[in-house]
């Protein structure tokens, strides 16, 4: 072959390299990127409350919804409610918390709380129980007049329940969910005190009378602790009026406020890695609730996540059931055909799992927890769960990396679990499973985040932060490249795509300088993350600031 | 106890007319009203947020919206009858799961049919078995009668292979200890439609033109007789060691036999006058079993009734005396179980055997109370009592695994057949019965055994059991 030909056959191989890919129709408002929403215009009449009936919930979510949702045909579509960076606003939903700034470890310990421990504000008065539970429930008021729900663990499994709940709520809180004001709380019998007119509600609503011999004989199932005193859970009951759970698919009809269809809220969606992280299995639709609330003049929805209580393998322990967090318990036929057809040979994922003996403990342990995008809710039927796609748990995981192990053990400390060793334990699983959990999300989305335009010389650079590499997840700076391709707003080249190195400190680089479009710069900028045996783009929206010029970041798109 | 959750779910379904007119409630304390809260603390308000795009507007995205190809919408409007189909047809099964939770029903059944403490109460009962059908009929109970966990139940049942079937049972509970165990038992069944196919392992044969004496022609060939059965029974459970069980049970029991009105009548294929017993015979019974018991779950993880470890071995045996100068005889017989457990869930081998004879000769032992095989306990996959002699014994190798923590699989192989005497016992011409069950429990109550069964010699048997293949205690009870 003649030095010309080679030469033309590699101009076109080239060309061919560098024509333009199928590039997504996503393109950004050169404005600002939306930090929050206004979610609280007024809403002067309280919504309906929904009622919530479990069997019937599951059998829709499991049996009859499948069936007639795949006879609407809906397309996949990426998660709503997220601005032009990919990130979630702030709204009665979701306040962005760790994910947008540091928070110090006494904030994670406070957590949600605002009013302190009734601990120190007894006696209660306890007004009447709690039905609907297995465990024993009771409504109080404490000496300051604030109301609570006192729950207990079951007495086969101290001081689980308890611990969970409040640790998991602290570290939700901290991630940007709305949780219950809760702590944990020991007493002795005798501070609690009935109302004169405490009543015990059956089922079905009616009272009945409810004499002190009845109390003590709850309180007596319940399992004494240490030194004769009670343990039990305090949860300050949510302000405002209570208005039932959320809808697991679609919105409120009945709240203005309330316009992207839950089972597409990225927030939802995108705490499956969170919920993952933290097995918080019980996610249904009757562990949210929404409250109707009035806020200088105006009345709103705020929503909440709330009963933790299940989480942290304590569903497994409490149900001897080691499925939990791996299979659907309501019940999980896709599982139950796999093992039908497969004789039960081929080894199923949540055996072998183990924890140590230790009171407070659940089944929970981070060695099995290999394949984060395995978990499983105890129910099919919470559709953003089911809808979650590998963009909305990157988000989750990008967002649950950013604990700090001081900042995880100061929200299992906040559990009071009386064995040292359960803080131990329970701080270096949820530390490992954080870690393998944004390791595997961010080896399936290029984790990088953070980007902005910083000037570079005459020019631009475009920056960022490499999530596996600031975290220090398996990637190495040395063995990481960045391949940086710009396009037009009509998707055609501009200039030579360039390779860097990751140069930076900690993970943050800077690539440039950046070549701009004419006229307003609008610019869609390629970063490729290339390490061994990972090549992850995404598209960085690039355009001029119409008042300074200067080249700012208007949206990413990720790939 | 399968019995017992089964039958909640008929109940329930039953009484959805009387729970319609129950007034709504909610599931929790009604939340105190407090309208006028004031946002929690750190959270924005709604004048820091006012000005702020309103939700769906926060992406920034200025290009065309994604929308349905044509072809989507076409096929979403072609799909949409259909859609309505299914929601009208499922509506039956939707709407009394909606009112099972709305009106509480399982909480209305037991406020309606038990006592607060709920240890005493009415239960529903259902069967099913093929050639005898559905049976139904209800138990009321009493778990704690004297404070000991005593128990004490009587029940009714009608239809199936009962015409009428009224049971009673008491026992002591842990009123002598965990040592001992007192039992009572009493019973009267009438029974319309119980098989008899004549004596011997031989195959089907045609019907003969006269009645013929099974003992000594060998005609086999489905027949149908009635059997009244009145019986007492006491047993004595002493634990002599840890597994170590030795268990006196004795039976005051008279039964009468009569042609059926169903199938083909018992006298018109055999001659009833030669079977021994016909029309009733009186005796008592009393046995001796020394048994040996270390089954068991491996684990708390795994479902209570889901046997994985462990091993049985029983013998067994008793004389029966019988009333009116008919001869007295003796009955004996081995139970042996084991268990292996390959994995957790959990996946499990059992291999079973039982044996069991009679002395005297064929003309001693009432023809009903000869030993079987066939049925959804013993050689699966033939009809029930398909089977007698003088002797029978069945080997039952089963493979069981998890389906999910309350249901199980299991394929199994039932081998054996009956024999004139113990001498005559061989390898040949045995019988063997395979098949697949699906096991259903809690993680303390067995539910049910769903068994679909066949055979080397064809036919399926289809049946729903609510004790488990395993069960030995209530052997006399049942025999």
């Amino acid at each position: 072959m003649k030095s010309s030909q080679i030469q033309m056959f590699t101009l076109v191989l080239a060309a061919g390299c560098a024509s333009t890919p199928e590039m997504p129709p996503a393109r950004f408002a050169n404005a600002p990127v939306v930090e929050r929403v206004d979610d609280r215009r007024d809403v002067p009449k309280p919504p309906a409350e929904r009622p919530f009936f479990l069997s019937f919930y599951n059998y829709n979510g499991v049996v009859q919804r499948p069936l007639t949702r795949a006879m609407e045909l809906p397309p996949p579509q990426r998660a709503l409610g997220v601005n032009a960076l990919d990130d979630v606003p702030d709204s009665t939903w979701f306040t962005n918390r760790i994910g947008v700034r540091d928070l110090t470890v006494d904030e994670v310990r406070t957590g949600p709380n605002q009013v302190g421990s009734p601990e120190q504000h007894r006696p209660w008065t306890v007004h009447e129980n709690k039905t609907g539970a297995p465990e024993l429930g009771l409504k109080i008021t404490d000496a300051r007049g604030i109301d609570f729900l006192l729950k207990f663990d079951l007495p086969a499994y101290p001081e689980e329940q308890t611990a969970a709940h409040v640790i998991v709520g602290k570290l939700l809180w901290a991630c940007g969910y709305h949780t219950t004001d809760d702590y944990v709380v020991l007493f002795s019998p005798s501070d609690l005190v009935l109302a004169p007119d405490a009543a015990r509600i059956d089922v079905f609503g009616d009272k009945h009378p409810f004499p002190r011999a009845e109390l003590d004989e709850m309180l007596r199932d319940t399992g004494v602790g240490a030194g004769g005193r009670l343990r039990a859970m305090a949860s300050r009951w949510i302000p405002g009026k209570l208005l039932g759970g959320i809808p697991g698919e679609g919105v409120r009809e009945d709240d203005p406020n309330d316009r992207i269809p839950h089972e597409l809220r990225r927030d939802l969606r995108g705490a499956y890695s969170v919920t993952a992280w933290l097995d918080h299995v019980d996610m249904l639709e009757d562990n949210f609730v929404d409250t109707w609330i009035a806020d200088g003049g105006r009345h709103y929805v705020e929503h909440y996540m709330i009963d933790f209580g299940k989480s942290l393998g304590v569903m497994n322990t409490t149900q001897l059931n080691p499925r939990n967090g791996f299979e659907y318990f309501a019940p999980d036929f896709g599982a139950m055909a796999h093992s039908g057809v497969t004789f039960g040979i081929q080894r199923r994922p949540w055996e072998g799992q183990s924890a140590p003996p230790i009171i407070g403990v659940g089944l929970f342990d981070g060695a099995h927890f290999t394949n984060p995008d395995g978990w499983t809710p105890s129910s099919q039927a919470y559709l953003p769960l089911l809808f979650s796609d590998r963009f909305d748990k990157f988000w989750g995981a990008k967002i649950l990396i950013r604990f700090s192990p001081a900042q995880i053990r100061a929200a299992v400390e906040a559990g009071r679990l009386s064995d040292p060793r359960a803080v131990d334990y329970l701080t270096d699983t949820l530390v490992a499973r954080q870690r393998t959990s944004a390791r595997y999300w961010f080896e399936r989305v290029n984790p990088l985040d953070r980007f902005t335009v910083e000037p570079r010389g005459s020019g631009a650079a475009l920056c960022f932060d490499d999530l596996a590499l600031v975290h220090r997840l398996d990637a190495e700076a040395a063995a990481t490249q960045y391949r940086i391709a710009s396009y037009d707003r009509a998707g055609s080249p501009i200039g030579s795509p360039a390779t860097f190195r990751a140069s930076g400190a900690a993970g943050h680089s800077c690539v440039g300088p950046l070549t701009l479009a004419p006229g307003d710069g609008y610019t869609i900028v390629e970063v490729e993350t290339i390490r061994p045996g990972i090549a992850l783009s995404t598209l960085v929206h690039v355009a001029r600031d119409p008042k300074t010029s200067a080249p700012r970041v208007i949206g990413i798109w990720r790939l | 106890m399968t019995v017992y959750e089964s039958g909640l779910k008929i109940a329930h379904a039953a009484i959805v007319l009387l729970a319609a007119t129950a007034p709504p409630v909610a599931a929790q304390p009604a939340p105190a009203p407090a309208p006028d809260a004031a946002a929690p603390r750190g959270e924005l308000t709604a004048t820091e947020v006012a000005g702020a795009p309103a939700p769906g507007e926060e992406s920034g995205r200025i290009d065309v919206p994604d929308r349905d190809s044509a072809a989507r919408r076409t096929a979403r409007a072609v799909l949409y009858v259909p859609k309505v189909l299914v929601e009208i047809v499922l509506a039956p099964f939707q709407l009394p799961i909606w009112a099972y939770d709305r009106y509480h029903l399982r909480d209305l059944y037991y406020r309606t049919f038990y006592n607060e403490d709920r240890t005493i109460g009415l239960v529903p009962i259902a069967t099913y078995e093929t050639d005898f059908g559905f049976s139904v009929g209800a138990r009321f109970l009493a778990t704690d009668v004297a404070g000991e966990n005593e128990q004490a139940t009587v029940s009714a049942e009608f239809g199936g292979s009962y015409h009428q079937a009224f049971q009673g049972y008491m026992n002591s509970g842990d009123r002598l200890g965990d040592h001992v165990l007192l039992e009572l038992y009493g019973e009267y069944q009438k029974r319309p439609r119980d098989i008899f196919y004549g004596i011997g392992n031989g195959d089907t044969t045609p019907r003969p033109p006269v009645p013929v004496d099974p003992y000594t022609t060998p005609v086999t060939l489905r027949t149908r007789f009635r059997q009244r059965i009145e019986r007492i029974v006491g047993v004595i459970n002493a634990r002599l060691f840890d597994d170590l069980y030795l268990v006196s049970s004795n039976e005051r029991g008279d039964r009468a036999y009569s042609p059926a009105h169903y199938g083909t009548p018992i006298n018109e294929v055999f001659d009833t006058a030669t079977l021994a017993g016909w029309p009733s015979t009186s005796y008592f019974y009393s046995e001796l079993a020394l048994r040996f018991d270390t089954r068991g779950r491996y684990n708390l993880f795994e479902p209570g009734p889901y046997l994985s470890v462990g091993t049985l071995a029983e013998l067994w045996g008793g004389r029966n005396l019988r009333f009116n100068d008919n001869p007295d005889y003796w009955r004996y017989g081995l139970n042996l179980q084991h268990f292996i457990r390959l994995g957790e869930g959990p996946r499990v081998v059992a291999l079973r055997f039982r044996g069991e004879g009679v002395s005297g000769s064929l003309t001693d032992v009432p023809f009903a109370q000869l030993p079987r095989l066939g049925g959804p306990r013993d050689l699966r996959g033939y009809t029930t009592d398909r089977f007698r002699d003088r002797v029978a014994a069945v080997g039952s190798a089963e493979y069981s695994w998890d389906l999910s923590y309350n249901v199980a699989a299991a394929l199994f192989v039932d081998v054996g057949r009956v024999y004139s005497s113990i001498e005559d016992m061989t390898y040949h011409d045995l019988r063997c019965g395979f098949g697949l069950s699906l096991r259903f429990f809690s993680e303390t109550s067995f539910w049910m055994d769903f068994t679909l069964a066949s055979s080397v010699d064809g036919g399926v048997q289809v049946t729903a059991s609510f004790d488990p293949v395993y069960l030995v205690r209530p052997r006399v009870r049942r025999r």
